[in-house]
């Protein structure tokens, strides 16, 4: 497999990840997601590396640059309010295909594990209504909103976090709950 | 209404004694909440308790204090200031400006936040003094105003005038009586 434009030290841990998952006999299959510069189509902005790993996904989005993208995401100066409209409406965007449209009676949980300011990486399950799990596959529009969220909310806090949770309860009327993990 | 913006900045600046002499961090937000949506709840964590921030209105009403390792439900500091204002708990909910709300949480609920906080680093004596306030409140309420009379009696007799320090003339009279 060759390097898709990734930054070498990323391709370079990334690599081994997966050398040690096969060697754990795990099952791992890649996919790429460039998202280029409508302005430049030579230009690559970020890179979703979608990693299945024995059925679910975990998808690893790397920033050429920080910030760089936010005039094509379209999140280029917004508040934390509208960052955290924006959150459950990506959220929806790939969760409303097995739970249905505006319902709130599925869990959703997602995670966002932060690697270094320019990657993280994103995995989460929907459980249906039926009790079914279901993994979810993020994209890098998720990362964007929620890398946002994570840098807007740490400015204000003063504080450093590794990860952050979004989820969803039943019991909570369909509404979002967001979780900081300390750095 | 709100945004959350408004929300975060205000709770990290009107109580940044929490980070800056507990040790708090900030762990957690459901930016909607209550009846309409309009309230938000955000939490804090240090390593003896959770506080939790709440509100169904958009303005902050409650703070929940949950000793880690105890796993009954949390109570509210506007509990506490309910137990201390008695039947004028309405002037803690009366001001409709973010600013108000949080002094007058200053001004009746601070003293009662700070005693749990210590009091839950023992989740035991935070329990038996959780038991005392209620039973306190359910006997002989304390108002506002009896705060401000005897705040103004130990000044007039130029002795200690503090909150803390009426609140403590006072539950002791409440005891004698």
């Amino acid at each position: 497999m060759n390097n898709p434009g990734l930054k070498e030290e990323i391709w370079t841990d990334l690599r081994q990840k997966w050398a040690g998952l096969v060697a754990e006999e795990h099952t791992v299959k890649v996919e790429f997601n460039i998202l280029k510069d409508p302005k430049d189509e030579t230009r690559d902005l970020a890179i979703d590396v979608a990693q299945n790993i024995d059925g679910e996904w975990v998808v690893q989005t790397v920033q050429r640059q920080a910030q760089e993208a936010y005039p094509v995401i379209g999140i280029g100066g917004l508040g934390l309010d509208q960052l955290i409209t924006l959150a459950g409406q990506v959220v929806n965007s790939v969760t409303e295909p097995v739970t249905g449209q505006g319902t709130c009676d599925d869990e959703m949980h997602l995670f966002m594990k932060r690697n270094s300011p320019e990657t993280s990486e994103i995995y989460g399950y929907i459980i249906s209504k039926t009790g079914e799990k279901v993994g979810v596959r993020a994209n890098y529009q998720h990362y964007y909103v929620l890398n946002e969220i994570l840098e807007q909310t740490s400015k204000i806090m003063k504080e450093e976090y590794s990860e952050i949770q979004l989820h969803r309860n039943k019991d909570d009327f369909g509404r979002l709950y967001f979780r900081f993990i300390p750095a | 209404m709100m945004t959350v913006d408004d929300i975060l900045v205000g709770i990290r600046k009107s109580f940044s004694f929490l980070w800056e002499e507990y040790g708090f961090k900030f762990v957690g937000l459901m930016p909607k909440s209550g009846y309409h949506d309009y309230g938000y709840f955000a939490q804090l964590e240090n390593d003896w308790c959770k506080l939790a921030f709440q509100s169904e209105s958009g303005y902050l009403e409650d703070i929940c204090i949950v000793p880690k390792g105890v796993s009954s439900a949390g109570e509210f500091v506007s509990r506490w200031a309910l137990l201390s204002t008695g039947v004028e708990r309405k002037r803690l909910q009366v001001p409709y400006t973010a600013e108000n709300v949080l002094n007058n949480f200053d001004e009746f609920a601070r003293p009662y936040l700070l005693e749990m906080l210590e009091l839950a680093k023992t989740p035991v004596l935070f329990e038996k003094r959780l038991k005392e306030l209620e039973e306190a409140a359910g006997s002989n309420p304390i108002t506002i105003e009896i705060v401000r009379a005897e705040r103004a009696r130990l000044h007039a007799l130029e002795l200690d005038s503090s909150l803390g320090a009426a609140m403590a003339h006072l539950r002791k009279r409440a005891k004698h009586e």
